[in-house]
């Protein structure tokens, strides 16, 4: 009895001991703004799917990581939603020489970094020499596959060479790779020219930014953000609903009614950059024939996968560029037609129980294994025999790219807000992104004609002809566009939503 | 007896290591692609390729890697690029304090309903508590989870709903990561405590006159908890990798989820860190228990 006594003693006297090792700070006034005596919070909180995976812009692939570096970082130029194009930041004025190789951008004066030093035209130097180093091997090299050389003229000019003219370089250094590091960055301890710094990061817990100093814009209203990653969609919801964080992101489509009959919260549904499509594999027979991909393209009711599947989060291609994305042309939707696909089917020459693969991943797009079992059953409805084989992301994104892969059709999302890049990755005959590959002269003649036209208007022409061609070779079941969900508590205004996934935070206010 | 099992734990996790690398290097997937981004190129991948000495023949691979760990070295996360020790070992305190509370909450209230079933068997309690610990044992830890979360943190708001801070947040994980914990040691104490209560000592020992809870708590449940014991050592080892779902759910900053995680990037150093470190942990809980049943029954010391 005595024994049991003691032992219990000490088990409740090391729980004791243990519990007060995690930090006590009940509530954080900050983060409760349900509450009406805490009018403005100093403190945003903000909860992601992932946490975010590093602080270095040359190795920042994933979104949420791109919207921590856009408040820490600015870049030369910035994506202007309202017109596709660009406009200034660091850089104010710009220029390219007659040889269309040369760029001379003239850069704002006064800007200084979070610790006061001042960011220069050899500031600039450094980070584009950074990311063009062999010996880095930066995830977003390819940002300035086309740069030659980068020279600093005076503190206020940089001057960029380029191969060959090449009118999206300006595009991709508006991309949070290219944002402007001091000459000697640290990654550990990142310090950039953003309205905020880093103050606290704790691994997979949270990562705490508050107002940068030096900053010399006008200072954001928020003080302090702080970003979470709560990896479960579900409990994202709760954590909205109990006012645990006034911005989450990446809700699920089947919250969004429940969340609407909520007084105290706010669904923002917006366009974004990601289509998703099966791609199909134009190397393989019978998929080389345009009937056949036409024919795949009519078998499926998209409107009715994107009202069951995604409960209407979602909306139906129209046109290969989704509306988040830079100049997206809106083109005739592909109509549901199974009589007129098979007709098509039959004009080609395809045996009726032609078994074919359609290969998904799971969990990697909104409902994309469920997705392929239905389109399965469409395909099934107008003669195949198809086969849907699962794969984990990692093994799949590597099996797609083996040009012998035995897949008819398979997954794949396209997020590249940029139309260069985006439609050179998928549709260019010698892309090595180029998985399905589609080939068609005219599309690789314009799309390289393209990079040579610096004025906005004729080149988004250009790629007018190159998205209505693509949309009519059909090289893709294009399936559906994706939308942003994004949950707020109500009073939380000045949120600003980028079509490629990132959110911007400095013009965020809470009543 | 004490080096002989630390040799073999030695042993345990040097194999452990070795199979890991190998596992990781068998399921197919590419770790350069995975740090390059969906959006890099071919030629972007092949330079991250070489940067990481993912190019290397295995067997080099194989030795920098074991070269690196006789050194304490685990090596420099892909996703994180930082050294690997800095990511996992923010995730040692959670993860304990998680398993700790969680089996401490299962301990307390499953030896106590157990021995409370036992004593008064065939009893309405009896029924009631076999029905909840069966509950406990069904029910999906998922499910659990998010409907306490919304119960306590969104509507009644007295804890946080998730991550990692106070001691608030520790409240639902940890009774959710109890829950079915709870069930099975409650099962365990009652049929431990009911077969005991039917030996001779009990029966002498009532005979002679000892209080009916001396009786219970000093000559009962000490000899029926050390099947419990052992079962307890296992499951902590257990608890401290295989958490995933209830640290996943509330965010919870432990091993578990940084293995998964891990996992899908092909981060393979990371991966390997958390494999080791959790042979270590299981193999050292088990000892322990060991050494805990030892002491709880001292004919084991004779042996």
């Amino acid at each position: 009895m005595r024994h049991s006594v003691r032992w219990l003693a000490v088990l409740v006297a090391a729980l004791l001991v243990l519990s007060g090792c995690a930090k006590s700070n009940p509530v954080d006034p900050g983060t409760n703004p349900g509450n009406p005596s805490n009018p403005a919070p100093k403190t945003l909180t903000f909860i992601e799917g992932v946490d975010v995976s590093n602080l270095d812009p040359a190795f920042a692939t994933d979104r949420p990581t791109q919207t921590v570096l856009r408040h820490l970082f600015e870049n030369l130029v910035d994506t202007d939603p309202a017109t596709g194009g660009v406009r200034p930041w660091l850089a104010s004025d710009w220029s390219v020489s007659a040889d269309k190789k040369t760029w001379t951008f003239k850069l704002k004066s006064g800007v200084k970094f979070a610790d006061g030093t001042p960011l220069t035209a050899a500031s600039v130097k450094a980070t584009l020499d950074r990311l063009l180093d062999k010996s880095l091997a930066a995830a977003n090299a390819s940002l300035l596959s086309s740069v030659t050389a980068v020279e600093a003229v005076g503190d206020a000019e940089v001057k960029i060479t380029t191969k060959e003219p090449f009118a999206p370089l300006l595009e991709n250094l508006a991309h949070p790779g290219a944002a402007i590091l001091p000459a000697n960055f640290d990654p550990k301890a990142p310090i950039g020219s953003g309205p905020y710094k880093v103050q606290e990061r704790q691994n997979g817990v949270k990562l705490v930014l508050t107002r940068n100093t030096h900053y010399t814009g006008a200072a954001p209203a928020f003080a302090e953000i702080v970003y979470k990653p709560v990896p479960e969609a579900a409990s994202r919801t709760v954590a909205l609903e109990s006012g645990d964080a006034q911005i989450v992101n990446r809700l699920a489509p089947e919250a969004v009614a429940d969340l609407k009959s909520n007084s105290k919260v706010e669904v923002l549904v917006k366009p974004s950059t990601f289509q998703i499509s099966f791609e199909i594999n134009n190397r393989m027979k019978p998929f080389d024939d345009l009937r056949v991909r036409r024919a795949l393209n009519m078998a499926v009711d998209r409107a009715a996968l994107v009202k069951g599947l995604l409960r209407d989060m979602g909306s139906v291609p129209e046109g290969p560029v989704p509306a988040g994305a830079q100049w997206p042309m809106k083109l005739k939707a592909y109509e549901y037609n199974p009589d007129q696909a098979k007709k098509l089917l039959a004009e080609a020459g395809v045996q009726p129980g032609m078994k074919i693969e359609i290969w998904t991943s799971q969990g990697r797009y909104a409902k994309d294994k469920e997705m392929a079992e239905a389109v399965a059953g469409y395909l099934k409805a107008v003669g195949f025999e198809p086969e849907v084989k699962v794969m984990e992301w990692g093994t799949y994104s590597k099996a797609i790219e083996a040009k012998d892969k035995k897949a008819a059709l398979y997954i794949l999302g396209s997020s590249v807000p940029t139309l260069d890049w985006r439609l050179t990755r998928n549709f260019l005959s010698t892309s090595t992104n180029n998985y399905s590959g589609y080939s068609n002269p005219d599309v690789d003649k314009l799309l390289l004609e393209a990079r040579t036209v610096f004025e906005d208007a004729p080149r988004k022409a250009l790629y007018d002809q190159i998205q209505t061609k693509v949309w009519e070779d059909a090289p893709f079941l294009f399936l559906f566009n994706q939308v942003q969900i994004i949950g707020v508590q109500k009073g939380v205004s000045g949120l600003t939503v980028y079509g490629h996934e990132i959110l911007d935070f400095t013009q965020t206010k809470a009543q | 007896m004490l080096l002989r099992r630390l040799g073999a734990l030695v042993v345990t996790v040097l194999l452990v290591s070795v199979a890991t690398f190998l596992a990781m290097r068998l399921v197919p997937g590419d770790p350069a692609r995975m740090i390059a981004g969906p959006e890099a190129s071919a030629d972007v991948v092949e330079a991250i390729r070489r940067d990481w000495g993912l190019d290397q023949p295995l067997h080099i691979q194989l030795g920098r890697f074991l070269a690196g760990i006789a050194t304490g070295d685990f090596g420099t996360s892909y996703r994180t690029r930082s050294p690997v020790w800095d990511d996992v070992k923010t995730r040692l305190l959670p993860t304990f304090l998680l398993s700790v509370t969680g089996l401490g909450l299962a301990l307390a209230f499953g030896i106590a309903a157990g021995v409370l079933a036992a004593t008064r068997r065939g009893t309405v309690l009896d029924t009631g508590l076999s029905i909840l610990s069966t509950l406990g044992i069904s029910l999906p830890v998922f499910w659990v989870g998010i409907l306490l979360m919304m119960f306590f943190a969104a509507r009644l708001r007295w804890v946080p709903s998730s991550g990692w801070g106070t001691w608030q947040h520790l409240v639902l994980p940890a009774f959710t990561l109890g829950v079915g914990f709870f069930a099975s040691i409650s099962r365990m104490t009652r049929s431990s405590m009911l077969e005991v209560l039917q030996d001779d000592y009990v029966r002498t020992a009532r005979a002679k006159g000892v209080p009916r809870v001396k009786v219970l708590m000093g000559h009962a449940l000490r000899n029926a908890l050390l099947p419990i014991i052992t079962i307890a050592g296992l499951e902590f080892g257990r608890l401290l990798g295989g958490a995933v779902i209830t640290e996943t759910v509330f965010a919870w900053p432990g091993l578990g989820t940084l293995m998964v995680n891990s996992i899908k990037f092909r981060d393979y150093p990371t991966v390997q860190a958390c494999v080791i470190l959790l042979a270590i942990c299981i193999a050292v809980s088990t000892f322990l228990s060991d050494l805990l049943n030892l002491y709880v029954d001292p004919r084991l010391r004779r042996g």
